[in-house]
């Protein structure tokens, strides 16, 4: 196994680490690991939305909803309030339309259709998406750790920022078209038209935006995208679809990290409980085939701590066997 | 020379009896059977979507329905009328039928329409009568477009080949409309310097054709031999040799020539060709229509004297003049436009009644434009009036409206001459282009799905056949035959109004009795046609000037025609007598409801 | 108004009234179809991200009332008439 190590060696350019995978599997943990590591040298920004599992929790300081907030020389740490930033989103278009028509209050359809869009759950993907496009956008770091939250289908976003973008071309051929017909229109009617231009704008904004956040994850020099996965049969088959997904989407997973894994010599000590060791015995079985079937992919295996993963030198545990795996996969199998 | 000896007191007479009626039996009918009310709130207010359905001015709307309503129509029917009757009658049935029937229908449509959230005919008849008299309606209309398409084809070949020069000016007025949807479009000037730019290139054009004798050209018949002309039976007095034939060399060129504008203007994006032409030549039509009106209350200052006949043969042998017919049924649909015309009930609902304000708006805008374009229909028997042996054909108006205005203006007749040889041509063909365009919707409606809806294939199919029937048909016999196909539409009209009145339980008289008269008329008016059609063609004679093509073509072409318009006259018929059997007893069965 | 404000309204009834109208149509189903592509999912139909759609809400705004009038009415080729 390469470490994180190797995989900055094979990919010198790299400045985006995403952490992708379902919930409770330790992303959170591996991303402020790595942000850690990487520290030492360079400048680094560790991005979370998530507010159970949290960096707060992992740095013990809370970070939640705070801004970019220094941690320790050179790491920072950003923890967006995805429901706040939506909330807030949301009550400036209310706002803007209630001052561009000089409206006592919404219609109440136009209030549902909107506050039910904000429900959705790819608003809040597409909402921590365009937090990172202005977080990376700013330039302000060396490194970008992201933990990004569960994939959804905001994720097609990705895929569809090729189609988007023509789309958008064609959209705003179309706004060219119709703004021609309605001044034409207005002008023999002696009429005013409005707001074309700031629609263009707009579709121009939104293009750039998607173009700019498929930019991020898709480029390979520069990111990469790491799926973590735990030595349990959901958890191999998810990652499994989730590799699937990405080729599906044009990614490419940079590595795979096998996290909370017990120490295989945990089993040989008199002193473990025996239901460590039957889960031990289990987990080989899970090892094996994580090996068969992602084989290389895997860069690292982190152990399972015998307490919270919290605070810096706990992290740093982590962070050595990230970086550079004291065993070979065999060893756990 | 008297002043009765002049068209102007029969014209004013006209007007002040229309006039007349406006304020008294119009009045009564909004007031009393309508119950216009300016504050119940119209479609316009109602289901504004600021595409269709917006409120606009009722002045606005009156230019626009009136020119929806007014093109050729008043002014080929009564010319043909009067060939046929003299100007009496003519006179007469612009007059009354434009009184007691002409803006009843118009306005009624309007107001039925706005009464259901602004529907046009098709939902309508098929909310009070079911989807199979939508269908028919629609059929009905299929034909009613290839066969006003032909006539309207004819009269534009019939003035480009007998006022040489037109079709140059006509070209400066296409010029025209494409600079100024070019520079509106692409440029993005503004309105007024594209509209002044292109009228200058009209002026130009205008006065290029009428100063330079070089411009006149092609001449009359360029393409024929004037001595092998000479042998047709012309109407005494007239030269062959200056009239159109059909089947000729000449009749084909520009045949040909309208067919590929038609064409290029049906699958062009209409905003950037055809509207930009519409409004660049309505602007010298305004001027045209105007002028002639003008012209004829003035005629007794001119010295223009009437020098047609009065009355002409009421009654004609089939046999003998096979072009005209007994003067019941045929005058009634030998002027449709100007005294009444089914097209209109369609203008009236299709648009104009989704933007009326005010319901008190429609007796002005439906009635007045009506009423206004009776006005046009007297113009132009005041143009045929001062003409003693009018040149058969429709360039006669030309003729005589060119008589009456270069004689008011004092200017040499070829400045007039040019001036309604551009109006006639422009307004035909901007007619037709929308007669074509909604062919070809009403295809898509009907075959959708199945190659006859096409686009193209629909296009192609309704110039190849208005083209065929207009190049050997005898161009009098399509215009009653489009009268008898208008009339009928405009009594099926006046009895859904009738029918929608009952299910309103409101009064329906007014319409019911007119819209009777109308479609009992109109269907012997059909009958005859099919008749006369059928005739020659069973004896494989040609129809009046079908003596050319016959003699060009060989008589077997003729009669093919003759056979297609006697098929269309059939089944136009049978539509006819079924959507009148399914209205009179729409009508009884709601008059039954009613009543209970 | 006076005498000569209706005898413009009247000419631009027959010259332009039409011709704007047709326009307007055109215009209207270019509207339409990008209505549907940006706030297509209030038809159900998600295309362009929820997120980034709302930014286009306050402009579209005026339309969408009568948006939804002109998809829900019927039409018929009669009304094309004109």
């Amino acid at each position: 196994m390469i470490g994180l190590k190797g995989l900055l060696e094979r990919r010198p350019k790299l400045k985006v680490l995403i952490y992708a995978g379902k919930g409770g599997l330790g992303k959170t943990t591996l991303s402020a690991a790595s942000s850690l590591l990487l520290s030492k040298e360079k400048k680094v920004l560790v991005f979370s939305t998530d507010p159970q599992a949290s960096l707060s929790d992992v740095f013990e300081r809370d970070v939640f909803g705070k801004g970019e907030v220094k941690i320790a020389e050179n790491l920072y740490v950003l923890e967006i309030d995805a429901d706040k930033r939506i909330n807030e989103y949301v009550a400036s278009i209310k706002k803007k339309i209630i001052d561009m028509y000089k409206l006592d209050k919404l219609p109440p359809d136009l209030e549902e259709y909107i506050d039910s869009a904000a429900a959705e759950p790819a608003m809040y993907e597409s909402a921590v998406y365009d937090a990172m496009v202005d977080v990376v956008a700013e330039g302000k770091y060396d490194y970008y750790i992201f933990d990004m939250p569960p994939f959804g289908h905001g994720i097609r976003m990705i895929a569809m920022a090729d189609v988007l973008s023509q789309w958008v071309e064609k959209i705003t051929e179309l706004r060219k078209q119709a703004y021609e017909y309605g001044r034409v229109a207005a002008s023999l009617k002696r009429a005013k038209l409005t707001y074309e231009d700031e629609i263009l704008n707009e579709l121009q904004y939104i293009r750039n935006r998607i173009v700019a956040f498929r930019n991020i994850i898709a480029n390979k020099e520069t990111a990469a995208l790491m799926v973590v996965v735990t030595p349990e049969r959901m958890s191999i088959l998810d990652t499994e679809k989730a590799l699937e997904m990405f080729s599906s989407l044009g990614l490419e997973a940079a590595g795979i990290v096998v996290n909370q894994v017990y120490p295989p010599e945990l089993a040989k000590r008199p002193e473990t409980p025996e239901y460590i060791k039957n889960k031990i015995e289990e987990q080989r079985k899970y090892m094996d085939e994580i090996k068969r079937k992602f084989g290389d992919m895997v860069i690292s295996v982190v152990p399972m701590l015998n307490r919270e993963p919290k605070g810096l030198e706990a992290l740093s545990i982590i962070a050595k066997e990230l970086w550079s795996p004291s065993r070979a996969l065999e060893d756990y199998i | 020379m008297g002043f009765l000896d002049t068209p102007a007191p029969y014209v004013l007479a006209g007007l002040a009896l229309y006039f007349l009626t406006y304020m008294t039996y119009s009045k009564y009918i909004d007031k009393r059977i309508w119950n216009a009310d300016p504050n119940r709130p119209t479609p316009a207010k109602l289901y504004f979507d600021g595409v269709e359905y917006f409120p606009v001015s009722k002045y606005v709307l009156f230019g626009y329905q009136f020119k929806s309503v007014a093109a050729l129509g008043p002014i080929v029917g009564p010319l043909t009328a009067v060939l046929f009757y003299g100007w009496v009658p003519a006179l007469l049935w612009v007059i009354f039928g434009n009184m007691f029937i002409g803006w009843v229908q118009d306005y009624s449509a309007m107001m039925m329409s706005i009464r259901s959230e602004g529907r046009s005919m098709g939902p309508i008849t098929y909310k009070l009568l079911g989807g199979r008299a939508r269908t028919i309606l629609l059929v009905y209309l299929v034909f009613y477009l290839i066969i006003i398409t032909a006539v309207f084809e004819w009269v534009i070949i019939d003035v480009l080949n007998r006022v040489p020069g037109t079709f140059v000016a006509v070209l400066f007025v296409l010029l025209g409309g494409v600079v100024f949807g070019q520079m509106v479009f692409r440029a993005r000037m503004s309105v007024l310097t594209s509209t002044i730019v292109a009228l200058l290139i009209v002026l130009i054009g205008y006065f290029f054709v009428t100063l330079v004798p070089l411009a006149r050209n092609p001449p009359t018949n360029f393409l024929d031999n004037p001595a092998y002309l000479s042998q047709f039976p012309a109407p005494p007095g007239t030269n062959p040799a200056a009239l159109t034939w059909p089947g000729t060399n000449t009749a084909l060129f520009w045949l040909v020539v309208i067919s590929v504008l038609y064409f290029v203007a049906a699958i062009t994006v209409m905003p950037k060709f055809l509207l930009p032409t519409v409004y660049v030549g309505y602007l010298p039509s305004i001027i045209a229509l105007v002028l002639v009106l003008l012209a004829a209350i003035v005629s007794p200052l001119t010295g223009l004297t009437i020098q047609q006949k009065a009355i002409g043969s009421l009654f004609v042998d089939p046999l003998e003049n096979p072009q005209g017919g007994p003067i019941w049924p045929i005058l009634f649909v030998t002027i449709a436009c100007g005294a009444i015309s089914g097209w209109h009930s369609l203008v009236s609902s299709g648009l104009t009644s989704k933007q009326l304000e005010y319901e008190t708006d429609a007796l002005p805008v439906g009635g007045g434009a009506m009423m206004t374009e009776g006005a046009v229909a007297l113009s132009s028997i005041a143009a045929m009036m001062v003409l003693a042996t009018p040149p058969a054909g429709a360039a006669a108006y030309v003729t005589g409206a060119t008589m009456l205005t270069s004689r008011m203006l004092h200017v040499d007749p070829v400045f007039m001459s040019i001036l309604y040889g551009i109006f006639i041509t422009v307004m035909g063909l901007i007619t037709s282009m929308l007669f074509v365009r909604v062919f070809r919707l009403t295809m898509a409606e009907l075959f959708e799905g199945s190659i006859l809806g096409n686009k193209y294939v629909a296009t192609l199919l309704i110039l190849v056949l208005a083209g065929f029937l207009a190049f050997v048909g005898s161009w009098t016999n399509l215009w009653i035959f489009f009268g008898g196909t208008n009339q009928l539409l405009a009594g099926l009209a006046l009895l859904l109004v009738a029918i929608f009145l009952t299910s309103q339980k409101r009064p329906s008289a007014y319409v019911f009795i007119p819209g009777i008269f109308m479609a009992i008329t109109t269907l012997a008016a059909l009958a005859w046609e099919t008749y006369v059609y059928g005739l020659y063609a069973w004896l494989n004679k040609p129809i009046g000037v079908q003596v050319a093509a016959a003699k060009l073509y060989g008589p077997w072409v003729v009669s093919i025609s003759n056979y297609i318009s006697a098929a269309f006259g059939a089944l136009l018929l049978i539509l006819g007598i079924i959507m009148t059997y399914y209205l009179i007893s729409g009508w009884l069965k709601y008059r039954k409801e009613g009543a209970k | 108004m006076g005498i000569l404000g209706k005898i413009r309204e009247v000419i631009e009834g027959m010259a332009i009234h039409g011709q704007a109208t047709s326009i307007l149509r055109i215009k209207a189903q270019i509207d339409n179809l990008f209505m549907i592509i940006t706030l297509g999912d209030m038809l159900g139909i998600p295309l362009l991200p929820p997120y980034y759609s709302l930014r286009l809400l306050p402009y579209m705004y005026p339309n969408i009332q009568t948006w939804k009038m002109y998809m829900l009415r019927e039409r018929d080729v009669t009304d094309r008439i004109a």
